[in-house]
């Protein structure tokens, strides 16, 4: 459980101040695009370090170290499991390098992406989606899940504790037994949560959430110098990246 | 000679890697005891109780119930004689019928056919919840809920009975009848336990009660004495009984002996200084 | 009477749920003015969560049933003709569980939710996020995220992030049910003191009769959805009726009664009791 819930931690927002903080979340959400499509258009083993090692000055500059260190521990056994099984199915005679080159491809992808989580609110990421057009009610829903997910766990907690109580074993039996232990968990789970939901929606309503004049914002998202040359940095680099493979065609 | 029901010897306990909620418990109940848990939301209450039936184990010290170390039974085999009732019933209805919720432990426990009818009867009867048995318990009131929860647990009438906060969200009448429910099973020799930080239900129905200050246990003895402590109150974050209240602005014009938070003998109190 | 009419004016007002055979609330009639701080209560299932759903239009909008007579908010808004999100600068409303209140990642998008729902200019939201805050003494939580609050931080939060709305009515159904005495008595507190600082007027909903008897200026009583008796706390405490439905009195009440007996005055805590014994005390030493 617990390298699980280092990988999770990893991806939770942290409010810190940090330049990486203080970034327009629409630059966050370029970089890591940017460097989805460069990893997948490269295998190149120097490429994709290349790719990994542009997270690290974000993760020192956005002080959150910790958090994504514990991240890469939690991410070990998933690494060597990838590293050995595309070792095994490589599709051409130097599995060593191709085994490399998958697995560094994962590993820059989660820094990539756990920077940009650690460092950006869901409600910034939700005024990026905004900006883009995505109506307020989709990313409202985004952001709401994420701020409910802890409350939810801890619901499942406290259900699971009072059906133990009741003498409920969750880890025995068969397997159908188990799956069917899971009915005295799931039913509360949703009903309560559900109702929850009405309860929300109460209270949301009763704030004036429905009414048809346009909405203002408290925080908006708005460029600055500072963002406008990152975006060039990483457009420039994506322009370089790309060029090169035409040019000297690196795979 | 009564037998201890719960043992517990310098309990520390936290989750993960943070804070220490309990530091270092140590308590003893008797079997047939009747005793009130108080503390404010956070002082560790809840976590000291979930550590009764197993469901939390000790990461110092030990919990002992019935002789048995908690660390070496699972909860289920613990759950047989210690009944744990959590404040919110939603957190436990899953079934189709009434009946059927209140027999989800016997069928947990093995017990047959024939005895989970005669059992759920009983259960239901008592809790006043025999005429709902074919309804969804969906269906009940908040004060059902409450009820039907209890007769889940009493069902299998545990030896140890302990309750969380069964008085929240409960009108004067519900919890009259709580406060009765729980001196019936106490008269019938039942351990009970009960977690609550209403000052005026326990100045009703209890005797002996402790109370816990930040993972610790700050004080146990009378009601009367505690609850009109005002050092112990201030400290604990609970509030002084009404009648408490009343009568420190009548200390020395009134001699309040015996147990003056009921109002009964509050009232004696103030009748004879008043000749 | 004021110039500006009723706040809260129910006429004649019966609700039954979907699907329900009896009547949550039965010709409820009650007219609430200016700066008044209201207490309802009454036993489980009395009526008094209905009756707030009807003052801030969930009822019936948002909850679905036969409804007759009318609500009207500052004498010309009809209840029935507006939805909630409509009504929600009129009215605002606290609900009993604080975590399902508060829906964003801090306390200050929290608050302002609701000002952003009403299309407030930016500049307006921030001076009021300011407002509430200090008036609330809640400036510490500013950046902090829901989850981690206590269940009475919590419930300042929502109080602050409806207050911030600026409504004429506040409506509280029974906001500390989930808290333990101390935070339950700190909200208490903190309403008695919005009181003293603001015009606004208070309908609270409310089971612990002895943290507030003293700090209200009307009690309504209710049982199975319809208002027996209000008026006067210190008579309706006192009165027969309050003794039969059921409801906690306070025990400085029952004691005062059973010593000095029926009147149409009680005393509303321990200090009023007390000085009521010592003055008895005096006399019968003269």
């Amino acid at each position: 459980m617990n390298g699980i819930m280092r990988i999770m931690k990893g991806f939770e927002f942290r409010e810190l101040d940090s330049p990486i903080h203080r970034l327009d979340p629409r630059v966050k959400l370029l970089y890591s695009c940017c460097m989805l499509v460069l990893s997948l258009l490269f295998v190149n083993i120097f490429v994709l370090m290349l790719i990994l090692t542009t997270s690290i000055p974000l993760v020192l500059l956005g002080r959150v170290i910790k958090r994504w260190l514990n991240m890469i521990r939690g991410l070990i056994p998933l690494l060597v499991f990838i590293f050995v099984v595309n070792f095994l199915f490589s599709p051409n005679i130097n599995g060593l390098e191709y085994a490399t080159s998958m697995t560094l491809r994962f590993l820059a992808l989660s820094s990539t992406f756990s920077v940009v989580f650690l460092t950006t609110s869901p409600e910034s990421l939700a005024m990026a989606l905004i900006k883009m057009k995505v109506p307020y009610e989709f990313t409202l829903a985004f952001t709401m899940a994420v701020r409910f997910l802890p409350t939810l766990a801890r619901d499942l907690q406290r259900i699971i504790d009072a059906q133990r109580a009741r003498g409920l074993e969750l880890e025995k039996g068969g397997f159908l037994k188990r799956v069917k232990n899971f009915i005295p968990i799931l039913v509360p789970l949703m009903v309560y949560e559900i109702r929850r939901s009405f309860q929300i929606a109460e209270a949301m309503e009763s704030r004036g959430f429905g009414l048809p004049k346009k909405r203002t914002f408290l925080y908006e998202a708005k460029f600055s110098k500072t963002d406008y040359i990152v975006t060039l940095i990483i457009l420039t680099l994506v322009a370089i990246m790309v060029l090169l493979k035409i040019i000297w065609n690196i795979s | 000679m009564p037998s201890k029901a719960i043992e517990v010897r310098d309990l520390w306990f936290r989750y993960e890697e943070g804070e220490w909620v309990l530091k270092g418990i140590n308590l003893d109940i008797e079997e047939g005891e009747l005793v009130a848990i108080m503390g404010e939301n956070g002082a560790g209450k809840t976590t000291l109780i979930k550590h009764f039936n197993g469901l939390l184990k000790p990461i110092r010290g030990y919990v002992k119930v019935k002789g048995i170390d908690t660390r070496e039974a699972s909860v289920a085999e613990l759950a047989k004689f210690v009944g744990l009732v959590f404040q919110n019933p939603e957190h436990q209805i899953f079934a189709e019928t009434v009946e059927e919720e209140v027999a989800f432990a016997l069928r947990n426990f093995g017990y047959d056919k024939e005895e989970i009818r005669i059992r759920v009867e009983r259960a239901l009867k008592e809790m006043n919840l025999y005429e709902y048995r074919d309804r969804n318990p969906f269906s009940l009131s908040g004060g059902e809920k409450k009820r039907l929860a209890l007769a889940s647990v009493l069902v299998y009438d545990p030896e140890i009975i302990i309750m969380d906060e069964p008085t929240t969200g409960q009108d004067y009448k519900q919890k009259q009848v709580l406060g009765g429910i729980i001196e019936r099973l106490n008269a019938k020799g039942r351990t009970l336990i009960v977690v609550t930080h209403d000052t005026e239900f326990v100045a009703e129905f209890f005797d002996d009660i402790i109370i816990m200050v930040d993972g610790r246990i700050l004080a146990r003895g009378r009601v009367e004495k505690l609850l009109t402590n005002e050092a112990i109150m201030k400290k604990a974050r609970l509030l002084l009984p009404q009648l408490a209240e009343a009568a420190t602005y009548l200390k020395g014009k009134v001699n309040f002996t015996g147990n003056y938070l009921k109002v009964e003998n509050f009232v004696k109190c103030i009748a004879e200084a008043m000749g | 009477m004021s110039k500006m009419g009723s706040l809260v004016r129910i006429e004649n007002l019966c609700f039954r749920y979907f699907r329900s055979e009896r009547w949550a609330l039965y010709n409820v009639n009650l007219l609430v003015e200016d700066n008044e701080f209201i207490l309802v209560t009454g036993p489980s299932g009395c009526g008094k969560t209905t009756l707030c759903r009807c003052i801030n239009g969930l009822i019936p909008h948002f909850y679905e049933g036969e409804y007759k007579g009318d609500v009207y908010i500052l004498d010309r808004i009809r209840v029935k003709d507006h939805e909630p999100y409509e009504l929600a600068e009129y009215v605002g409303m606290v609900f009993q569980d604080p975590e399902s209140q508060l829906i964003t990642s801090s306390v200050e998008r929290e608050i302002a939710f609701g000002l952003e729902n009403l299309g407030i200019p930016r500049e307006e939201i921030i001076e009021r996020i300011e407002w509430v805050l200090d008036l609330l003494n809640i400036r510490h939580l500013r950046k902090r995220a829901p989850y981690e609050l206590s269940g009475g931080e919590q419930q300042k939060v929502a109080i602050a992030s409806v207050l911030a709305l600026k409504p004429k009515v506040l409506v509280l159904d029974e906001p500390t049910a989930n808290l333990d005495p101390a935070s339950s008595a700190e909200i208490l507190q903190l309403l008695q003191e919005l009181r003293a600082k603001m015009q606004i007027n208070i309908i609270l909903v409310e089971h612990r009769l002895s943290l507030i008897a003293d700090k209200v200026d009307r009690i309504v009583l209710m049982d199975q959805g319809k208002i027996i008796a209000e008026g006067n706390p210190r008579v309706i405490l006192g009165s027969k009726k309050a003794e039969v439905i059921g409801i906690e009195i306070p025990k400085v009440i029952k004691a005062y009664r059973e010593l000095f007996g029926e009147e149409d005055w009680v005393p509303l805590n321990s200090r009023e009791f007390a000085e009521v014994v010592m003055y008895a005390l005096e006399s019968h030493r003269s």
